[in-house]
């Protein structure tokens, strides 16, 4: 037998009271985190009006580092969680403030794990670098996931890692 | 009847104490089987072995909850009845799909089949998702014991679909450490 067959069969094994805590229903408390994250989006794209330059090209990544991590600090003092952080690229932010409930945009999603993330399993030079990847996990072998407005926006991903989202376009990742 | 009050039926022997299960229960088993076996008749084998197997194990045995006492139970079966089923018909598309996700991270192409024992690598992996953040082990375990599609538990704890995928996609990569460090791979 393969691990990954005996994996699933031993779940069969697995303790009564992680089968009940997974009964729970959806929480229904209140929580911060959404308007944080609208707020977040609105700083933002306050950000990107008040700096723009005149071209309309998608900021590097390494260009928006700056302005999230002050969002992260405002979060962070706000309700002491160090959580995953969101950036938006200016392309995807004009895009989303055009959006209707529903609509779906094309997005190609990076992950940059910070120096000090023990989230991923990436080596210590890596960490070091802080290593901005397009993260296979969110999209197809074509690099992008169709996501709606609300679903970005309500992102929650690891601890300790940045996404960058980005309006995806064919062409960028030729 | 509250579950206590059927535990007690069985303590006393009192052969109601089935059909008190099946009512209450009965729908609930039958769905753990489906989601494995996708085979009506298989299923309600699987269920109706599980309430005579339920009457062997209590007493001695007394569940510190008699629903996931019974899911547990009927799961086990359910797998039992799909080892015996030929690679043609092995079961549900999401038992495939699962069973897919996992060998995709735990076996490398040269893995050799061994014999594990299921009960303890259980307990291992109970080790391992208690060591979770509760939303992260909720949604492994409605995906490999329940079989649950992403989109139902992206419904059931409010999440996107995409997030469900993400979150297993990390917790399958921190399993295979966890397994590894643990001498299991």
């Amino acid at each position: 037998m393969k691990i990954s067959e005996a994996v699933l069969e031993s779940m069969s094994y697995i303790d009564e009271s992680i089968l009940a805590e997974s009964e729970a229903e959806k929480k229904t408390a209140f929580s911060w985190k959404p308007f944080l994250s609208f707020a977040a989006v609105g700083v933002l794209v306050m950000a990107v009006t008040l700096n723009q330059s005149g071209t309309s090209d998608i900021a590097p990544a390494s260009n928006n580092y700056d302005r999230k991590e002050a969002i992260a600090e405002e979060e962070s003092s706000v309700d002491g969680l160090a959580p995953s952080e969101v950036l938006l690229d200016q392309k995807l932010s004009d895009v989303l403030n055009q959006m209707n409930d529903g609509d779906l945009v094309k997005v190609r999603i990076e992950t940059v794990v910070s120096a000090d993330s023990e989230s991923l399993n990436y080596n210590a030079e890596q960490k070091n670098a802080e290593i901005a990847e397009t993260d296979t996990a969110y999209a197809g072998n074509d690099g992008y996931v169709e996501m709606s407005k609300a679903e970005i926006l309500s992102f929650e991903g690891e601890e300790g890692v940045t996404y960058i989202f980005h309006l995806y376009e064919a062409d960028e990742t030729e | 009847m509250e579950d206590n009050g059927i535990i007690e039926l069985y303590f006393r022997r009192d052969e109601n104490a089935i059909r008190e299960t099946e009512q209450k229960y009965g729908h609930y088993c039958y769905t753990v089987a489906w989601n494995i076996l996708f085979d009506n008749e298989d299923c309600q084998e699987c269920v109706s072995d599980t309430w005579r197997k339920t009457w062997e194990l209590i007493p001695p045995q007394r569940p510190f909850a008699l629903k996931f006492f019974l899911a547990k139970i009927t799961r086990g079966f359910a797998m039992n009845v799909l080892r015996t089923k030929t690679r043609v018909k092995r079961g549900s598309n999401q038992y495939e799909a699962a069973l897919d996700e996992l060998e995709n991270v735990l076996t490398s192409g040269s893995s050799p089949e061994q014999n594990f024992d299921a009960k303890l690598l259980g307990e291992e992996i109970s080790r391992f998702l208690k060591t979770l953040k509760q939303k992260e082990r909720n949604v492994f375990v409605r995906r490999y014991f329940y079989l649950e599609s992403g989109n139902v538990i992206a419904e059931r704890y409010g999440l996107s679909e995409s997030n469900v995928n993400v979150i297993l996609n990390r917790t399958r990569n921190r399993l295979k450490e966890h397994l590894r460090k643990e001498g299991w791979l």
